[in-house]
């Protein structure tokens, strides 16, 4: 096996341990030929690994220098091609040192290779695209002057639901590809020294990645435009079962593109605080207000599945509860939220991965080949049991508290905000513009 | 799903009898091979299926042929977004997706 695939199967199984549903919306065609992949960098660490695990090849990812300088991290970035990037400010010579990075990516893309970039340069903790550097359109445009064609810039916005917790949902959107070839034949232009070239080239860039991206004023209007999105979904089948965060976060991606007078945004604000006050859910909101909320949702096979797999779980626990410890106490610690994306993903990796190790040591020591035939296969499986088990019986929970309502009082004043979030989300979506 | 049950149902029967009698505390060695076995290949192999099948979270928006109304009502709501819907169509195919309007109580 390629040290290319066995990266990216390292990424998968990682971003399957950290997400509990990623939700991938492509329509673009990445199996081949050279690509520029260009991120939004909201999650530091886990940025890559969700990119990695949405795209069907594995990307060279362009990355700083001071990643390299991380115990084992490091060693696992060569492991995957990747290609550091020296910035000015971290070792003072940037520029020189970076002409072998740009030769990098020309071999790279001229083997027809994927690359990818985040070209706002550093981890952003708002939920807008910062700033987009230079380097993406140097790149692309540096490589096409070598003599390589067909080059397509392909942006990718990654949406998350918390971008620093453990088991949380994820939505990947691959957005609209640039044809270089294309794009440079409409400008007249391909040369990566032309200031005015990269500069028009950049600023597409930045218009497609943020298109594809999260593009919120900040954290409190996004969670706002999720929740008016949530309703709205609700309304089309208010059935029990949780709605997708892919479907969320598009939705409310459209919601707050269209809404010119902030009204959704509002709306959805106030209910969201009323939830949060009531610690209630939008689902009982949904059946107070006359809704049928139908339970399509197999509750019991749930309750059957947990019971099955609780003695797992058990073994799941015993066997895996000092790495998943690990995992929530980095998740607790007053770092930022940008800093927590990444060493949440990083603790996960290594810890999980040394327990891993461990017990396959131990019980090969033990039993010979069929321990160690035993120590690989088992203990994942007994961790999803465990996952398994925790995350059914707290969605359950979740559910009943989501059809509590509280006081009469409250109920009322639910209703009515719900109300008010339906009504702002028609009128932006098929009212006000109406033809 | 329907097929597992025909698995699932004597698995969990084997399972639960094995069980019982372990508890009774008078095994016998049928019971122990049966709870050794489910234990090391019967449910891993349940949860390695349950891992692996089809993850309902991987899906393209492509493919607007969808029995998910939910689904459904985000493909429509992003074809209006990018102008491919206008207004009036949006309602209309929202309408097709729900019974009831939204927001009607």
């Amino acid at each position: 096996m390629s040290r290319g695939r066995i990266s990216r199967r390292l990424a998968g199984a990682l971003a399957q341990l950290v997400y509990r549903e990623i939700t991938v919306q492509s329509d673009a065609d990445l199996e081949q030929g050279p690509v520029v992949l260009v991120s939004n960098h909201f999650g530091g660490l886990s940025d890559a690994i969700l990119a990695v695990d949405a795209t069907p090849r594995m990307p060279r990812v362009v990355a700083r220098d001071l990643i390299w300088k991380v115990p084992v991290v490091g060693q696992l970035m060569t492991l995957a091609g990747a290609i550091p990037v020296h910035r000015k400010e971290d070792s003072g010579s940037g520029a020189e040192r970076n002409d072998a990075m740009f030769r990098s990516c020309y071999e790279a893309l001229a083997a027809d290779d994927m690359i990818l970039i985040f070209p706002e340069g550093v981890t952003q903790d708002v939920p807008h695209i910062a700033e987009v550097k230079t380097g993406a359109a140097r790149i692309a445009l540096g490589a096409a002057a070598t003599g390589v064609s067909g080059i397509r810039i392909v942006p990718l916005g990654l949406h998350y639901e918390d971008k620093s917790g453990f088991r949380t949902r994820a939505l990947v959107r691959v957005g609209e590809a640039i044809d270089l070839d294309a794009w440079s034949a409409s400008v007249g232009s391909r040369d990566a020294a032309d200031q005015e070239t990269v500069t028009a080239l950049t600023a597409l860039i930045t218009a497609r990645l943020k298109a594809a991206a999260p593009d919120y004023p900040d954290w409190d209007a996004a969670h706002s435009y999720e929740q008016a999105a949530d309703v709205l979904l609700h309304d089309i089948d208010p059935d029990a079962a949780p709605t997708r965060y892919g479907d969320v976060a598009l939705v409310a991606g459209a919601l707050s593109e269209q809404d010119e007078d902030a009204s959704v945004l509002e709306a959805g604000h106030e209910y969201r605080d009323l939830l949060t006050s009531s610690r209630s859910g939008d689902l009982g909101v949904a059946a107070a207000a006359g809704r049928a909320v139908t339970g399509r949702r197999r509750w019991w096979w749930d309750a059957i599945l947990a019971i099955i797999l609780l003695p797992y779980a058990l073994a799941g626990l015993s066997l895996w509860f000092l790495p998943w410890l690990a995992v929530q106490v980095v998740k607790r610690l007053p770092l930022g939220a940008a800093e927590r994306a990444t060493f949440v993903p990083g603790t996960a990796l290594l810890a999980f991965g040394v327990e891993w190790g461990v017990i396959i040591w131990q019980a090969g020591d033990a039993q010979g080949w069929f321990g160690y035939a035993l120590g690989i296969l088992l203990p994942p499986f007994f961790l999803t049991a465990f996952l398994l088990v925790l995350e059914r019986t707290a969605a359950g929970w979740h559910k009943l508290r989501s059809v509590r309502l509280g006081r009469r009082a409250d109920r009322r004043r639910l209703v009515a905000a719900r109300r008010a979030v339906s009504k702002a989300n028609e009128e932006v979506l098929w009212t006000t513009s109406g033809t | 799903m329907d097929d597992l049950w025909y698995v699932a149902i004597p698995l969990v029967l084997v399972w639960a009898l094995a069980v019982i009698d372990i508890l009774r505390h008078s095994a016998s060695g049928l019971s122990k091979a049966l709870w050794t076995v489910s234990c090391t290949l019967v449910w891993p192999t349940i949860i390695a299926w349950y891992l692996l099948r089809p993850n309902p979270g991987r899906i393209a928006l492509a493919a607007e042929q969808t029995d998910d109304r939910r689904h459904a009502a985000v493909v429509a709501v992003l074809a209006r977004s990018q102008g491919s819907l206008t207004g009036a169509e949006l309602r209309a195919r929202m309408n097709e997706l729900t019974d009831t309007e939204p927001g009607s109580p």
